[in-house]
């Protein structure tokens, strides 16, 4: 393994699975895991060496003298239980994609270096849902043996359930590059995605709220795929908190806006359903005018 | 890539970057390039630290990053004026360091600006950072201001401090102060500032006679700016009693020096 990475305990798992996760669209998947990670009591054994993929994040410095260069981490924790589990937790992604790649490769070393065989990774699928419905999440395994595996986690849905993407897409960033050079090393990953209401992750600015329903979501499915059981509590009470915030954002926007999102509570994006009565032009209009609303500084004309 | 072995015996090996507050590292570095046999012996290869999807067009000519090299064998001296890369920057410090390391380098310094709430009236100070405790004592020397406490937001420069500390490299970090209103602009009092501090340090013996023509340039095209518009005075003339201005005034301030020095 090359010395970008600091092992200082040897993990007591076996057969672990890797869950990972780092900052994306409304930090879902890092939510998720970071929660995970706590809940199992997950302990630290290794981090990445942060410089060789990121910029420093700060420094102290006294009477002159550098102290001290603090940087976003990359840290390894594992967990020994009813299935063992190494989770990894990144403060940020590479912004190059050479970096991604090695960062990728690093992490995957680390994880079967230990007999990790399994990787799950999770993150946002910005989705015509409203706030109120419960977020489903987006199962992509990097293998087609998977498929019947992941089709029977409850709340869960394949690509090609979804109208008009025929089974295609992309995931961008390490939870696509991960499962892609796990693929390539022949060990299977899926990536789960909670939806987040496409209105939701339009909020700009300050209005920019995290979603931890989505969080929530993926949560369960983890549950249900690693075996484990996870208190659901904390995550709870903070979704709600959460979704009375976007309720009260929500009662504030225009009326006419308002009707045209609550078309959201009845209809489906997903195949095998009536068509619902909001089209594709209708929604870029909706996302526009939403957008042109927080420009006006959330302030009706 | 290194094109020409230079005779070195324990040089110093001064970065400067572009960009830079009132580009002062660069200027300083050019400033003494066209005074003193400085010669170029090796660059770093942008590829994988600059975007190379196009190249920038500034002041109607083609710009290509760059990271040169240039010796000054008599004065056992390395300068490196480099624009600072935009990916895998610890590597591209990591081969700063290593070219510092072949050369048996005595330590490592950068140079640059800081942007400052004085009025270009004023005397400008340097700021030293050093990366060991025992680097105060052989600048102690020099009128430096080694009592910064400060944490927050970091700069190249104070990357290459803490990379250099990592392989025991001793480094440190000089800022001049540069008014706000000059930033975008050129400071011929920082860089004169800096340039004296090098001579001094190395004693190189630079002629400052064009530096202080482009100062007395700089300072009567202020000051009748100064004249002719009365809000900037008033603005000038409270930085000069160290009163501080308002968010507003500093950004008018800044549209005036802009639209005049254009």
């Amino acid at each position: 393994m090359s010395g970008k990475v600091n092992i200082f305990k040897t993990p007591d798992v076996r057969d672990p699975c890797l869950v990972a996760a780092w900052p994306g669209i409304g930090n879902i998947g890092l939510i998720a895991v970071n929660y995970l990670k706590n809940r199992l009591a997950a302990e630290e054994f290794g981090e990445l060496e942060p410089w060789h993929f990121f910029f420093p994040k700060g420094v102290t410095i006294k009477n002159g003298v550098l102290q001290e260069m603090e940087f976003p981490t990359g840290k390894f924790y594992y967990h020994k239980g009813e299935r063992d589990l190494i989770i990894f937790l990144a403060e940020m992604q590479p912004g190059e994609e050479e970096e991604l790649y090695e960062m990728a490769n690093l992490v995957l070393d680390v994880a079967q270096q230990f007999g990790c065989r399994r990787v799950y990774t999770a993150g946002a699928a910005v989705a015509p849902i409203h706030h109120t419905a419960r977020p489903r999440v987006w199962a992509v395994p990097n293998d087609k043996a998977l498929l019947t595996e992941v089709r029977k986690y409850k709340n869960t849905i394949l690509m090609s359930d979804l109208d008009d993407r025929q089974g295609r897409g992309n995931i961008t960033g390490l939870n696509g590059v991960l499962l892609g050079v796990a693929k390539k090393r022949k060990c299977a990953g899926v990536c789960f995605l909670g939806e987040v209401p496409m209105y939701v992750a339009h909020f700009p600015g300050p209005y920019t709220i995290l979603y931890p329903k989505a969080s929530r979501s993926i949560l369960e499915v983890f549950a249900e795929a690693l075996g484990v059981q996870i208190d659901m509590s904390n995550i709870n009470a903070f979704a709600n908190n959460v979704e009375r915030e976007i309720e009260g954002i929500y009662q504030n926007l225009p009326g006419v806006i308002r009707e045209e999102l609550d078309k959201l509570k009845q209809i489906s994006y997903v195949k095998e359903t009536e068509p619902g009565p909001i089209t594709e032009e209708e929604k870029e209009r909706i996302l526009k005018e939403v957008e042109e609303f927080f420009r006006k500084g959330g302030k009706h004309d | 890539m290194i094109e020409k072995t230079p005779v070195l015996k324990a040089p110093f090996l001064i970065a400067a970057w572009s960009p830079d507050v009132a580009e002062v590292g660069w200027r300083v570095a050019s400033y003494l390039q066209k005074r003193l046999p400085f010669e170029e012996f090796a660059e770093i290869d942008p590829l994988g630290f600059f975007s190379l999807s196009g190249v920038e067009i500034k002041g109607d000519v083609i710009h290509f990053p760059q990271a040169r090299f240039f010796s000054l064998e008599e004065k056992d001296l390395v300068f490196l004026q480099s624009n600072q890369p935009s990916a895998k920057r610890y590597k591209f410090l990591s081969l700063i360091l290593d070219t510092a390391e072949k050369m048996n380098a005595a330590g490592v310094y950068t140079v640059g600006g800081i942007i400052s709430m004085i009025a270009h009236t004023d005397e400008r100070k340097i700021l030293a950072i050093v990366n060991a405790e025992a680097l105060k004592a052989e600048l102690a020397a020099y009128d430096l201001d080694m009592s910064l406490d400060y944490q927050g937001a970091t700069s190249m420069s104070g990357f290459l401090l803490w990379a250099a500390r990592q392989r025991n490299i001793p480094a440190a970090s000089f800022w001049v102060n540069v008014p706000f209103y000059l930033a975008e602009k050129t400071d011929p009092k920082a860089n004169k500032a800096v340039i004296n501090f090098l001579n001094q340090r190395f004693d190189l013996g630079v002629d400052l006679d064009e530096l202080n023509r482009e100062i007395e340039i700089q300072e009567e095209q202020l000051s009748r700016l100064r004249k002719s518009n009365q809000e900037v005075d008033e603005y000038i003339a409270r930085l000069e009693l160290n009163v501080g201005l308002t968010q507003q005034e500093v950004g008018k301030l800044v549209e005036e020096i802009n639209k005049a020095m254009s």
